[in-house]
């Protein structure tokens, strides 16, 4: 197959796999809750407990209670329960007064991200009607911008130290052997240099996320650090940097121990360089461990996706920094001769590198995506197009160098006056190149900040109509019955009243059995269910403060007609504040 | 192989450095399969 042909067949499977279904799941769930959402107790609770489905770490954790006044009602740290790990624990202040109160709540995840979510419960006998809540104002993005600068040159560092050091002790070997009077020693520098920043980065990293999570100034040296492996993911950063300390040992090992004027590597050159191998695939392997990667199912499907995108990714990032300082280090005389030596055998591996990347990239999109269109509806499909487009571009740059520059620059071996406009096209390219892919490793770490959509959003592609914001008054179909939906005022955090107005062949349904179940889509909260009375002939009806909070819902109304088969018609409402 | 090879006291030196190296990558490698396992189990 053609170059041409591979590039529209690579297009083709993007395209298939994207359109295929996919399940998806990631981050701390919160299954259930005391008091219950949307429930009346008898008497003031003494605390809220939220239950997650993963022991969620409470020194990272938030949970406030609020009266509608947005006065604050806890009156102590959250804490974990004593008798179950995966639920915390918050104490209120005691003898509340009836009425209605928010819980609002963040945790961090597993893989380090804030989920939070929100509810209300009520203080009876006669809390009187849902009042409109003020949500408190609390930190709960993982994307401010210095963390997502440190995390971008966490990445970077990282991956261009492990492609230079692919590219020194592999592809840029033989230089010195071929061209005389060249040598490798710019390359290993700037190898040295990158390892060294990265290993000041990850650090640098951890201390800003865990300042983050844990709402403390980043300056909070002394407070942050004993806190760096208490959640998973600082323990798989901490492990990330022994590992890539290791890996510097490891490498700057191999380059010391290495001849490159020798064509045939010796055993203890061949010994270094296999634990150097070792420890650049150990590092490689942890962002995924510690990320979305290790919590979306089939797990080792997406571990070995991402693993392979980064290595693949840190082979062309780390390569084309590689050409670009044997460009400028070289000298004049040797520079063609040089890059006639070294480019053809970077070619070959940046193609197959691009080739996993897109592959392996398709893996994990589809691995992440509840649905198809999540990719334009939610900021982290957003961000995923915006890295393919990034990536493209770097690809059409590529195939510049693989289509022109590469066959140039053999054809100067035999044709000297052939050489410099190559060499100079190649300049061009590999450093237009290296900023697109550099500014792809920055939607990658923007991309790793931000949660994946939830599972509810899959909801949506079943849906019989979308809805809202505003006063909803909406007519589906759907097996032969005629559902009339009507939602008033349809505000978050409202006493929202829900109606559902059933015929069949004209006539009023009367006596069905109907619930009415709410999902939000784009946050993870527990699912609300309120059973609708018939208030008139065929029309079921509840007044409801279930939309707590703006945003798009699923609302799931569960109809079993008399004598029918039950059905669900799904609504996606999307409420206002 | 070409140029002069080294004395036995510097090979030994340098079978020892490679060996540190193999360590150092075997470590790594121990510490990223632990975590995987955690993760995937």
């Amino acid at each position: 197959m053609s170059r041409g042909g591979r590039i529209v067949a690579a297009v083709a499977v993007v395209g298939a796999v994207l359109a295929a279904p996919s399940a998806a799941s990631a981050h701390a769930y919160l299954i259930k809750t005391f008091p219950v959402a949307s429930g009346v107790l008898n008497g003031p609770p003494s605390s809220v407990a939220l239950t997650y489905d993963e022991a969620v770490e409470p020194r990272f954790a938030i949970i406030s209670v609020t009266n509608t006044a947005a006065r604050q009602e806890t009156t102590g740290p959250v804490r974990r329960s004593a008798a179950n790990p995966d639920t915390l624990v918050v104490p209120i202040r005691p003898h509340l007064p009836q009425g209605w109160y928010l819980v609002y709540w963040r945790a961090i995840s597993v893989d380090g991200h804030p989920v939070q979510g929100a509810y209300t419960y009520a203080v009876g006998p006669d809390p009187g009607p849902a009042p409109q809540f003020r949500i408190p104002s609390i930190a709960g993005s993982a994307t401010s911008p210095q963390l997502l600068i440190t995390r971008w040159l966490m990445f970077l560092s990282v991956m261009i130290a492990i492609g230079l050091f692919a590219f020194r002790a592999v592809i840029a070997r033989v230089l010195p052997r071929r061209v005389s009077g060249t040598n490798l020693r710019a390359v290993s520098v700037a190898f040295v240099a990158a390892s060294i920043i990265g290993l000041v980065s990850i650090p640098v990293y951890l201390e800003f996320a865990t300042a983050v999570d844990s709402l403390r100034s980043v300056f909070d040296v002394g407070a942050l650090v004993p806190l760096f492996r208490v959640t998973a993911f600082g323990r798989g950063y901490v492990d990330m940097l022994i590992c890539f300390a290791l890996f510097c040992v490891a490498a700057w090992t191999t380059l010391y121990l290495d001849h490159s004027d020798r064509e045939h590597r010796s055993v203890a050159e061949i010994i270094a360089v296999t634990g150097a191998v070792l420890a650049a695939l150990a590092v490689l392997s942890i962002p995924g461990a510690t990320g979305h990667a290790g919590q979306t199912s089939p797990r080792g499907l997406s571990l070995a996706a991402d693993w392979l995108h980064l290595i693949s990714g840190s082979l062309w990032l780390g390569g084309l920094v590689g050409l670009l300082v044997l460009w400028f280090t070289l000298p004049a005389r040797g520079r063609v001769a040089g890059l006639s030596a070294v480019v053809p055998r970077f070619s070959n591996l940046a193609l197959a590198s691009v080739i996993v990347l897109l592959v392996t990239g398709v893996v994990a999109t589809v691995d992440h995506m509840p649905a198809l269109d999540a990719l334009w509806d939610t900021s982290y499909g957003v961000a995923i197009l915006v890295k393919i487009g990034i990536l493209a571009a770097a690809v059409v740059v590529a195939s510049g160098n693989l289509l022109r520059t590469k066959p140039r620059l053999i054809a100067a071996r035999t044709d000297a006056k052939l050489g410099p406009p190559a060499a100079g096209l190649l300049r061009r390219l590999v450093g237009t190149e290296t900023v697109l892919v550099a500014g792809a490793v920055f939607v990658a770490a923007v991309l790793s900040s931000l949660a994946p959509p939830p599972p509810a959003f899959a909801l949506q592609n079943s849906a019989l109509a979308q809805v809202g914001p505003g006063r909803v008054a909406q007519t589906v179909k759907h097996g032969g019955y005629v559902l009339q939906v009507l939602v008033t005022p349809n505000k978050a955090a409202a006493p929202d009243s829900f109606a559902l107005r059933i015929t069949r062949n004209g006539l009023p349904v009367r006596h069905a059995n109907v619930t009415l179940t709410f999902n939000h889509l784009q946050m993870q909260m527990p699912q609300q269910e309120y059973q609708l009375t018939e208030t008139r002939p065929g029309v079921y009806s509840r007044a409801a403060p279930a939309l707590i909070m703006v945003g798009k819902w699923g609302l799931g109304f569960n109809i079993t007609p008399p004598g029918g088969h039950p059905f669900t018609a799904l609504i996606v409402d999307e409420a206002e504040g | 192989m070409s140029g002069p090879s080294p004395s036995p006291a510097r090979a030994r030196l340098l079978l020892i450095l490679a060996v540190v190296a193999l360590v150092a990558g075997v470590a790594a490698a121990v510490i990223a399969i632990e975590l995987v396992q955690t993760v995937l189990t």
